[in-house]
């Protein structure tokens, strides 16, 4: 059986209740009851659910440690490069070989190309 | 030739032949571009002719170009010493002097050439000295711009003459000189801040032949630089569009991983966008590019959103292997989040039915969490589907071994052995009722055994009943289940077939109604208490159970044809079978019932013709005749007589024929399908399929 159903991969719950993914659980559970407090289940019960469910994601070190496991994972900052010094200089090694292709450049190889003597019979 | 030479070595033949072969030798070196090759070659004509000046000259330039400064001057000598006037020799011999800091005199020299060499002189000692640099015309070169501007650039550091630069290439368009003087075109360019140009002349130098370390220095921090200043804002289109024009972006780390982590970004932002084929594209590429597990998991989570569910197991098991193996590191996955990996892939796996590969990550799972039974069972599962039961019992016990109590282990492993003669399933039902007493299924199988212990009608039962309850009787076996299985209506509808049979209507009756009580609603109850009550003679029983019967959900009209057929093949009564018949027919027009009044009243007529309840087919005949009489029942039931009665099948054939016309005109679906099932087989036989077919459409609860 070859099935291509498609699966969204499941909401944030740090985006949920608005917290970054490095927070603790202090802060998970202070973001959380703040948010319940904004959206009690008796006024908003679809809103007090996501809620919920997201909490109970992240709520303690181990459901955390698998939920991020699942989670699309935002990409680092780029690091500090360090970058790398240009030469600008002028440098004498450069100009002898310019002096040198100068020099040659008069030259003509075919005037050394000689047909060498050979004995007669 | 040489073993020639060899061979003669005074004769003039064999001096010619050495004259002939330097000369091969040296027009070789000359003509070819490899430098090392040009040596070779040059080397090999000395051998030979080791007089020749120009051999020494030429040896001399190659070693130059070939960067061993200290060989050079001692060949030039050696040059000069046999050829003094060689064109060119002089400003070499100086040339190659002042690069190894010897002094040289200007004798035999042009005015260019002195002027040329001081100016060299003096750039070489320019930085080590602070000597100062004076152009002094006329120079080497076409046009004076490319020392002014060299110059210039070596007093100045700011200095950038872009412009002459470009003028003195042009001029001097010969590749080696033209090379050189694009390399500090860049130089300037870059002095100016003028990127673009700086690359640009860089790369016409290094496609000219340069092949200078600094050249390549320059060019790779100036890629460094650009793609680094588009990374740190944030541009990672710009970034990749810039990578893609580079060469070489693999050999240089920070590229490569500046690269990878614009495929990251770019990958999530079409993932927040929703995009997750381009995400995946991204993730794909950077996944090739990196060994980060972060980018495997979210290639991973986007091959899962397109579906690609094989990709997604092969992501989540490169996530894996990446994983830091040091538990101090700060991406160290503890053996729980390796074996929750392992699970998912085995449901990607799921997905496609790639069998093989889920039981290998399930495995895999269970070594990094052995004690987890969900995942022990759901291996177990997929090992009984593959019929592979002795691996899944192994399973099944090392599950209980760690959670004896487990109840869906037992269920597994008790459905397991009740596939097999070697083994009794009996005591695994038995603690799974003494975990959960209500469980239906252990209870269903107990009640079954004692059931088939007691079955009246077994010729064996005796044998069978001595071999397990020696000396019992039946009734005192169920007796020993019900104690098991209190108030288990099977053993009590049981109970009463046995009293019924044993002539003991009374005791008959009273279990057969604690059963019906026991479970009012369970058609297969109220079937055998129904009928077995007609048994015990208690009519009236019957009668009073029949509206609680009928409230049985989705109860069937074939129930009541059942309880029909029954009663007409133990006589108990045409009476019955009309009551019977009369609450199947009642059930026309119930939303679960697809069928027509006309069409039950012929299923009705068979039912009773086919056991000889002839007053009673008349009566439902007659109904047709006034209920249903353009419906084609009526020729139904002709044709019925006729074949069973009179044995006209072409009569019969014929009529069939009528109620297929009649039934279509009526749009009776009841009695089409009946007529059409018959007609295929009056028709000689239908084939496997199309009696799969009427089988179907006869009884439409089978599908």
């Amino acid at each position: 059986m070859v099935t291509r159903t498609v699966t969204k991969p499941p909401k944030d719950p740090y985006a949920v209740l608005g917290i970054a993914r490095t927070d603790d659980e202090a802060a998970i559970k202070r973001a959380y009851f703040r948010l319940v407090r904004e959206y009690p289940p008796e006024r908003e019960p679809e809103k007090f659910q996501e809620l919920r469910a997201a909490y109970e994601r992240i709520r303690s070190a181990e459901a955390r440690s698998q939920t991020d496991l699942f989670l699309l994972q935002p990409p680092p900052a780029m690091p500090r490069r360090r970058k790398l010094a240009y030469d600008l200089d002028v440098h004498a090694d450069d100009i002898l070989m310019l002096a040198l292709e100068l020099g040659l450049a008069r030259l003509s190889v075919q005037e050394d190309f000689h047909e060498p003597e050979l004995p007669t019979r | 030739m040489e073993a020639f030479i060899r061979s003669r070595p005074a004769s003039a033949h064999a001096e010619a032949a050495r004259r002939l072969a330097a000369e091969a030798h040296f027009r070789a070196a000359l003509l070819g571009d490899a430098l090392d090759e040009r040596r070779r070659h040059l080397d090999s004509a000395l051998a030979l002719t080791p007089d020749v000046p120009k051999l020494h000259f030429h040896r001399a330039l190659t070693l130059w170009q070939l960067g061993q400064l200290n060989e050079v001057l001692p060949e030039l000598n050696i040059a000069a010493t046999r050829e003094p006037q060689r064109p060119g020799l002089a400003y070499l011999r100086a040339l190659a002097s002042i690069a190894v800091g010897q002094p040289w005199d200007t004798a035999g020299l042009s005015e260019a050439e002195v002027n040329t060499l001081q100016l060299v002189k003096q750039f070489c000692q320019h930085r080590s000295r602070g000597k100062t640099l004076t152009v002094k015309e006329p120079l080497l070169g076409r046009g004076t711009e490319m020392w002014q501007a060299l110059v210039a650039m070596a007093k100045d550091p700011t200095a950038a003459p872009q412009a002459q630069l470009k003028v003195a290439a042009e001029q001097n368009s010969r590749k080696p000189i033209s090379r050189i003087l694009n390399y500090y075109r860049g130089v300037a360019a870059l002095r100016a801040g003028d990127r673009e140009a700086a690359r640009n002349a860089w790369t016409v130098a290094r496609g000219a032949g340069m092949n200078s370390p600094r050249l390549d220095e320059n060019l790779t921090a100036l890629m460094r630089a650009e793609v680094i200043e588009l990374a740190e804002a944030g541009r990672w289109q710009d970034v990749m569009h810039l990578l893609g024009r580079l060469p070489n972006v693999e050999t240089d780390r920070i590229l490569a991983e500046t690269g990878t982590l614009a495929c990251f970004h770019l990958g999530y932002e079409a993932a927040q966008a929703d995009k997750w084929q381009a995400a995946a594209q991204h993730w794909r590429k950077a996944n090739e590019l990196s060994t980060s597990r972060y980018i495997a998991q979210n290639l991973a989570l986007a091959e899962e959103a397109l579906g690609n569910w094989a990709n997604a197991a092969e992501a989540w098991r490169e996530m894996v292997r990446r994983r830091p193996r040091k538990e101090d590191h700060p991406d160290y996955l503890s053996d729980l989040q390796v074996a929750a990996l392992w699970r998912h892939a085995a449901e990607c796996y799921e997905h496609v039915g790639q069998t093989d590969e889920v039981e290998t990550c399930l495995r895999n799972a269970l070594k990094y969490a052995p004690d987890d039974t969900a995942l022990r069972l759901r291996l177990a599962d997929l090992l009984l589907n593959q019929q592979r039961g002795d691996a899944a019992e192994t399973q099944l016990k090392e599950l209980l071994a760690i959670e004896p109590q487990h109840v869906e282990a037992l269920v597994h492993l008790a459905r397991l052995y009740q596939t097999r003669w070697s083994t009794d399933s009996l005591p695994i039902w038995r603690q799974v009722l003494a975990i959960n007493p209500t469980h239906p299924e252990a209870r269903e199988a107990l009640a079954t055994y004692y059931v088939s212990l007691v079955d009246p009608d077994d010729p064996y039962i005796a044998a069978r009943l001595n071999l397990r309850y020696p000396g019992k009787t039946l009734t005192e076996v169920l007796e020993l289940g019900l104690q098991e299985l209190p108030g288990h209506p099977q053993l009590l509808a049981q109970m009463g077939i046995v009293y019924a049979r044993q002539n003991q209507p009374k005791l008959a009756r009273e279990y057969l109604l604690q059963a019906f009580q026991a479970a009012p609603q369970d058609a297969n109850i109220a079937d055998v208490v129904l009928h077995e009550l007609l048994h015990a003679d208690d009519g009236d029983m019957v009668l009073k159970l029949i509206p609680t019967v009928r409230q049985i959900p989705r109860l069937l009209p074939m129930f009541w044809f059942n309880q029909a057929t029954q009663a007409l093949k133990c006589g108990l009564g045409e009476k019955w079978a009309d009551v019977f018949v009369t609450e199947a027919l009642g059930l026309v027009g119930q939303p679960w019932i697809d069928d027509t009044l006309a069409g039950l009243l012929i299923e009705a007529f068979g039912t009773v013709s086919d056991h000889g309840a002839k007053s009673l087919a008349s009566l439902l005949e007659q109904r047709a005749r006034d209920e249903v009489p353009t419906s084609g029942a009526v020729q139904y039931m002709e044709a019925y007589r006729l074949y069973h009665e009179k044995h006209d099948e072409k009569g019969a054939m014929r009529l069939i024929h009528d109620a297929i016309r009649y039934a279509r005109r009526a749009g009776d679906q009841g009695v089409l399908r009946r007529a059409e099932a018959i007609d295929l087989l009056l028709k000689g036989g239908p084939s496997f399929f199309d009696m799969k077919r009427i089988l179907r459409d006869l009884f439409p609860e089978m599908r």
